[in-house]
């Protein structure tokens, strides 16, 4: 017995002597913490999209002093962890719980119901199987076809041959304000100008097709097309990568692809973004200070940061500031509402 | 101490000093990662025990573990390295939740027990073709069973992902919610702790009857020991083989099914992250023995629920738990290295012999 205990002994000894110094978030001089418990998806933290973003909203929002939210995450490994993740949280008396995505959707609305007194949140997710979400569940949309439409303008006032083209996902509601409102943006710099596009044909695997993604991107740019904008995951990734090899100007979607897709830099001009953090920043916000929304969807465009243009990055010096005051028209007209994108709410494309 | 009460030592200790090595190499990873180890295996402790619902979570993630380590423990024995349990969990899961969900008016105890008997099938089917393929050609089962289990992926990646057995009115890749008659019935109100659980706590003597006191049994532990000698006493080792592969397969089917019925109550694309592959390590940690897979799985299942409580405290990555799964099973896998550092007695020989491919063959 001697020879085992001792091996452990030491090894014992080393755990205890690298303890200590472990610190957790702490709101200072707050008579009360506003507690915000985070549940990802199967994606996990690291992700780079909507887990790391949704967790960066949690986050920013924490270093709002003013606010005094404390907030924790828990990652799921499975689907049938979201249940107990969120059920973590409020058993701990956690006063709001956000959840990362429409993979969520079904269980954070059960939660909601079970617990009226928290306060739940959910990105990007809004049509339910249950229409009649209680009042303290809100999802979080985005207009996306106000981004859509100013890289589509952006792209009309960078096209030389009076043509653009874009390369999308599924024929589904957001993909068609994506679509529409990029044909819409690019008409309105240029009523004349010719605007491909082609939604992905099949279902199973329209986000994740990037071959087929580039040969679509390809065909566009032989039949004349000179700016590609991208939106469909890994599909549109395969859109971006035929543009940044036939020299041509790219633009992505969702995120700053300029960080997330290195690859594409060289033509990657702009994003058309979702800021996922924003949005969650801004509900826990509303949430903290009482001001929680009626009406189970939380809507977030260009006025309130939501949607917008990521940095041109390598592209700055080359976009001319005659564009870069065009493009700053539209958007002022846009948030006063002088200006309507023509695709706002659209599901079915025509 | 004598030679019999030396061996039952060495079988006892030697799962006992993995699990405490798992976690002490565990501990510094924790402290590696910048957080106390004591504080965080304290969690993991309130997390898996003591916490309101800790312990019926604990019990849930046990179900699974105890069907499926059932499942792969039964094919130690007969020397089949059945590492496809995880794709035969899906498959029992498709079929479960297929059934579940299309058929309607039944009464709850038959719904149940077809959506079950469906999951086993799917299971059974799944393993039956690796068995085959042993049995028949010689084909290598580690090699088939994993090669199947990504066939399985694929398949209900397929199907449900946009496939023909998704959710029309759901935004959310999943299957329909299966009828409420199918859904098997909670044990303690407030809880998410489902019959499942009995039917995991049954299934071990029913497995340790069928190994150690029916003749497929005898044949099983026959050619587990040596092929070579169950064929010379008349047995036949490609029937053996195919079936033990089948029941094995099976087991995986209906913690499949009993996670749809029991937990969801639907299915998603993604609907284990390693549970069949875990319950290898519970195979092994249990020693292929039927009563020590129940404090095996209970193990596996306190560690995956008690993981939550401890990232809620510590908010350290849930892999770090996967460190403590992973360091234990690498401890069992290296008895021998065990036996050397701690000059134990050599332990009764574990029945993981995998036949050579020339064996079955020559079937």
């Amino acid at each position: 017995m001697r020879k085992i205990l001792i091996p452990l002994a030491v090894v014992g000894a080393l755990v205890l002597a690298s303890c200590g110094g472990s610190s957790g978030p702490a709101a200072s001089s707050c008579s009360k913490t506003f507690k915000v418990g985070f549940v990802t998806d199967i994606g996990k933290l690291g992700d780079k999209g909507f887990n790391d973003a949704g967790w960066k909203g949690v986050q920013d929002a924490q270093a709002d002093s003013s606010l005094c939210v404390q907030g924790k995450f828990l990652e799921s490994k499975q689907p049938t962890d979201y249940t107990p993740n969120i059920q973590q949280f409020v058993d701990q008396k956690y006063d709001m719980v956000v959840a990362a995505g429409f993979l969520l959707g079904d269980d954070t609305l059960k939660a909601a119901k079970a617990n009226p007194s928290v306060k739940f949140s959910i990105v990007d997710s809004a049509d339910f199987a249950d229409p009649v979400a209680p009042t303290n569940f809100t999802g979080l949309l985005f207009k996306q076809d106000q981004g859509a439409f100013l890289v589509g303008a952006l792209a009309a006032l960078l096209s030389k041959t009076n043509h653009v083209g874009g390369v999308y996902g599924l024929d589904v509601p957001a993909v068609v304000q994506f679509r529409k409102g990029y044909e819409n943006g690019a008409k309105y710099i240029n009523p004349s100008i010719k605007v491909d596009g082609v939604f992905h044909p099949a279902a199973a695997n329209a986000f994740a097709d990037p071959d087929w993604g580039k040969a679509r991107a390809q065909d566009e740019l032989s039949g004349g097309a000179d700016v590609i904008f991208a939106a469909g995951g890994a599909t549109g990734n395969g859109a971006l990568l035929a543009a940044k090899e036939a020299n041509k100007p790219c633009i992505g979607v969702d995120v700053d692809q300029y960080l997330t897709y290195p690859d594409v830099d060289p033509c990657l001009v702009t994003s058309a973004l979702k800021n996922i953090s924003v949005a969650v920043k801004s509900i826990i916000a509303s949430a903290a200070k009482g001001q929680w929304p009626s009406g189970g969807v939380q809507t977030f465009d260009i006025k309130n940061g939501g949607v917008g243009l990521a940095p041109y990055h390598d592209w700055d010096s080359k976009v001319s500031a005659d564009i870069k005051t065009k493009l700053q028209d539209i958007m002022t007209k846009l948030k006063d509402g002088s200006l309507s994108t023509g695709a706002e709410g659209l599901t079915k494309y025509s | 101490m004598n030679q019999r009460s030396r061996a039952l030592l060495a079988a006892v200790l030697l799962p006992v000093i993995s699990v405490i090595a798992g976690f002490v190499v565990a501990g510094l990873a924790v402290a590696l990662s910048g957080s106390d180890p004591w504080q965080s295996f304290y969690a993991l402790f309130q997390g898996a025990f003591i916490n309101p619902r800790a312990l019926p979570e604990t019990l849930i993630a046990t179900t699974p573990y105890i069907f499926l380590g059932l499942g792969v423990a039964l094919g130690f024995r007969a020397g089949l390295f059945n590492i496809g349990a995880e794709g035969q969990f899906y498959i029992g899961a498709l079929f479960g939740v297929f059934i579940g969900y299309n058929l309607h008016g039944l009464p709850a105890i038959v719904h149940i027990l077809l959506a079950l008997l469906a999951g086993i099938l799917g299971g059974f089917l799944w393993a039956a073709v690796p068995g085959i393929l042993k049995a028949r050609f010689g084909a290598h089962e580690v090699i088939t069973t994993i090669m199947l289990n990504y066939v399985a992926f694929a398949l209900v990646n397929f199907l449900i992902n946009n496939g023909p057995m998704v959710d029309k009115a759901s935004s959310a890749p999943r299957t329909p919610y299966i009828d409420p008659a199918a859904q098997l019935p909670i044990l303690a109100s407030g809880t998410r702790l489902h019959a499942g659980l009995l039917l995991a706590l049954l299934a071990i003597p029913v497995i340790w009857f069928l190994l150690d006191r029916t003749t497929i049994g005898f044949r099983i532990r026959t050619v587990g020991f040596s092929p070579t000698a169950a064929r010379a006493a008349g047995i036949s080792v490609a029937w053996t083989l195919l079936a033990t592969m089948g029941i094995s397969g099976g087991l995986a089917g209906i913690a499949g099914a009993d996670e749809v019925l029991g937990v969801s109550h639907y299915m998603p694309p993604s609907f284990s992250t390693g549970y069949g592959f875990d319950a290898i390590a519970v195979a092994l940690l249990a020693r292929s023995n039927p009563w020590a897979i129940l404090p095996a799985a209970f193990l596996f299942g306190a560690l995956s629920s008690g993981s939550r409580f401890m990232q809620f405290q510590t908010q350290v990555s849930a892999d770090v738990i996967s460190v403590v799964q992973a360091t234990v099973i690498m401890f069992i896998a290296a008895p021998v290295l065990f036996q050397w550092i701690f000059r134990l007695r050599r332990a009764p020989a574990p029945a993981i012999k995998i036949a050579s491919e020339t064996e079955g063959a020559a079937l």
